[in-house]
């Protein structure tokens, strides 16, 4: 034991010697610096954004009330949208911004966070208002994709640990050395295991230090609920992503060749799990199961909107049917109005849902066949876990979306009564 | 991953495998003295070397692209090389200045290098800043430095001047007001009721064309946020060969942010003429206020409209926004191919 603690300090002290140790370092402490920076402005921006949405909100709920007071003191003449009408409230005066907040991990990886949508404006406006309010993006920013922390750990950090330990042994063995040592009382046994040893703390220390810095460089808050924890399984994953790459240096190694052919074998391997399974796995899923296209949606949509404008008097007609406690209330002309909003839109829901379903049919296949083949490539496997634990995967957008859309019927089924009832708005 | 990926990424990294050792394996086995001996002169070994490669390129690329410019013809409108022809040709040459870049600067880099291994680990770091790092940081560059919009902040600055006026001053309901006492005036009736126009089709019409106003100005201003943003990726390419590659080859695949704008303008200005038209015939054929259901209008008004007819902006108007990104190109593989003869110049064993 005492000889491997020696080996291990030795050849701490031939890198410590190294030029390209430092310069390493220096690239890396340089890209985790501008990747947290990146990750840090885009979540600045997204929070800007719902701060924005939530001030309009509260203004134009402010201005509501006070409009609504103002009338029912008799300060003012009615305005042109009468504030207490349900139907104002429900489509425009009250409507609320549904945002999903950035998790306290997610400077440190963008993820899909900019591509799915962060808010949604509900009111009585039929869903598929919610769809196509992305974020104004330049295409080929979306096309090159973001340098953040999460890409430094996922393509440059493996880079490092093969520079690190690709001649590990054969090094040695090239430049005469190996033999000097082996003449010494030692065997090749404990020679490698000081070696790995060495390296092997370092590469560990290295995720430990990438992950940590990260974190505090964005000013990560720790007394966020989970944030602690995530933490500390983020540098876990960053830890097992690194031991596998060395652990294949190392492998490489003991097959014997000469550092050239390591070098290319583990530059060839890198390119496959990193560049190459990753994009082939995803045109693999995009051809298998393609997404319905937006125009798609958009057609199905004119043509429902064709068809239920043509059938109006006959929706009317059955929804009478369908709620026989309507037919009563239904005489005022608002409720009428009332009435056929609700008719309309529910069959014109009805006739675009076999859209909605089969591109979420979709999504669910794509998602499975990732579920399920992740595992070819360490690097799939790890940039799900570090988004999913910056909470910028695509989950957890989709939960949210979901959330949004129960909320939206929540809306309606408080809104649609009182719209039928006539009821004003008194507060 | 397209077409594009592998001849922006995996082909230079083709070329960097073939050609790291071209002179540094010759110096490690000892040939390179004798190769030497021989007094070959400097631009000729280089050139040698760099054709050797070309031809093993070839050999994969040539029937490749051969392949898919048969099947563009095929798949084209009139089923020959008219359209796809020159478009292609340029693409062509612009992917041959690109690989030429790469392997100048591999050949010179092998003959600079004091070792295989070092010589691959260069190349292969210039590999990843040119195709991994470069894209995303010079993106992240231009989005910092051009920031466009938020949709929220877009949305709400339309709202903003269509309601209160594009100068701050001018709310909607007096801009309603104003063409009310213009035709009362100019028809010289008493009231809108009167009119023999039909004022509803008119103020929509005057609506719509303060909101054109509006939207004008603010897509005015986002295009320019998305051309200086390009023109920033475009500039970077002195750093990174692959932007410059990426530009003209999205340009000549039609495919780039440009010639998405000059869509879109079409296509607004094909909505404006609907618009109109059947804003004008409202107002045309209904008289005062009147705006009840009695408006009904056959297929005539329809068939008045033209249809859509769209046309792709031709390669020169392509060609003069990529001017610079071919330049630089040029200078890429000029200056890697000097480098690569200034290096065998000094070749030692």
């Amino acid at each position: 034991m005492r000889t491997i603690w020696l080996i291990a300090r030795h050849d701490w002290r031939m890198l410590r010697a190294e030029r390209t140790l430092w310069a390493i370092g220096l690239l890396l402490a340089i890209t985790i610096g501008y990747g947290v920076r990146n990750g840090s402005a885009w979540v600045d921006f997204q929070q800007r954004n719902i701060n924005g949405a939530l001030d309009e909100e509260r203004e134009r709920i402010g201005k509501m009330q006070r409009d609504i007071a103002d009338l029912n003191a008799g300060r003012k003449g009615a305005p042109s949208s009468d504030p207490g009408s349900p139907f104002a409230a429900g489509y425009t005066l009250a409507a609320r911004w549904a945002v999903i907040p950035p998790a306290p991990l997610s400077p440190l990886a963008i993820g899909q966070s900019d591509l799915l949508p962060y808010y949604f404006k509900v009111s009585l406006r039929s869903r598929d208002t919610l769809i196509g309010n992305d974020e104004i993006e330049n295409p080929v920013h979306l096309l090159s994709g973001c340098f953040d922390l999460a890409f430094v750990i996922i393509y440059l950090y493996p880079l490092v640990i093969l520079a690190l330990g690709f001649n590990l042994i054969s090094g040695g063995k090239e430049d005469g050395t190996l033999a000097m040592t082996l003449s010494q009382p030692v065997r090749l046994r404990t020679l490698a295991a000081g070696r790995i040893l060495f390296r092997g703390i370092y590469v560990l220390t290295l995720a430990t230090v990438l992950s940590m810095a990260g974190a505090l460089l964005a000013g990560v808050d720790f007394s966020a609920e989970g944030a602690g924890v995530r933490m500390l399984l983020w540098t876990g994953v960053v830890a097992a992503y690194g031991a596998f790459w060395f652990a294949l240096a190392v492998a490489v190694n003991a097959l014997g060749r000469s550092s050239a052919a390591n070098a290319v074998a583990l530059a060839g391997a890198w390119l496959l799990l990193v560049l190459l399974a990753p994009s082939l796995l995803n045109v693999t899923i995009k051809s298998l199961h393609p997404l319905p296209s937006r125009v798609e949606m958009i057609q199905a949509m004119r043509v429902a909107g064709d068809e239920v404008t043509a059938q109006r008097s006959k929706l009317v007609a059955k929804h009478l049917e369908d709620h026989p406690e309507l037919v009563g209330a239904s005489q005022d002309t608002m409720a009428k109005l009332a009435v056929r909003n609700v008719a309309m839109m529910e069959r014109m829901e009805d006739l675009v849902q076999p859209v909605l379903d089969r591109f979420d049919r979709q999504l669910r296949l794509q998602q499975a066949l990732v579920e399920r083949y992740r595992f070819l490539s360490p690097a799939i496997l790890t940039q799900a876990a570090l988004y999913d634990l910056a909470g910028t995967d695509a989950l957890r957008y989709q939960h949210f979306t979901k959330r949004v859309d129960a909320f939206h019927k929540e809306w309606r089924s408080f809104f649609f009564p009182l719209m039928l009832k006539n009821v004003k708005l008194t507060e | 991953m397209t077409g594009a990926t592998v001849l922006q990424l995996l082909l230079p990294l083709l070329i960097i495998l073939l050609t790291y050792d071209t002179f540094s394996a010759e110096r490690e086995l000892g040939t390179l003295r004798q190769l030497l001996s021989l007094g070959v002169p400097p631009a000729k070994l280089a050139a040698g070397k760099a054709l050797g490669i070309a031809a093993c390129l070839g050999m994969l690329l040539v029937p490749a692209a051969l392949i898919v410019a048969g099947a563009l013809a095929l798949s084209s409108e009139d089923g020959s090389f008219t359209a796809t022809g020159p478009p292609m040709a340029l693409l062509t040459a612009a992917y041959l200045l690109y690989f030429a870049a790469f392997t100048g600067v591999s050949v010179a880099v092998s003959a600079k290098a004091r070792s295989s291994r070092l010589a691959l680990l260069a190349l292969l770091g210039f590999w990843i800043f040119n195709g991994l790092i470069a894209p995303k940081a010079v993106a992240d560059l231009a989005r910092r430095a051009h920031p466009s919009p938020s949709a929220l902040e877009f949305a709400r600055g339309i709202e903003h001047d269509i309601e209160q006026g594009v100068n701050g001053h001018d709310p909607s309901d007096k801009r309603g007001e104003e063409p009310k006492q213009r035709l009362i005036k100019q028809y010289n009736v008493e009231s809108v009721d009167k009119l023999p126009v039909n004022f509803a089709g008119i103020s929509m019409q005057e609506g719509e064309e303060y909101g054109n106003r509006v939207f004008d100005k603010h897509y005015a201003a986002l295009w320019d946020t998305y051309e200086r943003q390009r023109r920033m990726h475009e500039a970077s390419a002195i750093v990174a060969s692959v932007l410059a590659a990426r530009s003209l080859s999205m340009a000549l695949a039609g495919t780039d942010v440009s010639q998405h704008v000059h869509f879109t303008r079409a296509a607004e200005d094909y909505r404006r003429l609907i618009n109109r038209e059947m804003n004008m015939d409202l107002a045309r054929i209904m008289k005062g206020s009147d705006y009840s259901n009695a408006y009904t209008r056959g297929r005539d008004l329809w068939e008045k409209i033209p249809d859509f007819d769209y046309r792709s902006p031709g390669l020169d108007w392509v060609m003069s926004h990529q001017w610079f990104s071919s330049a630089l190109l040029g200078a890429w593989a000029l200056l890697a191919c000097v480098a690569a003869y200034e290096m065998t110049r000094r070749l030692s064993v």
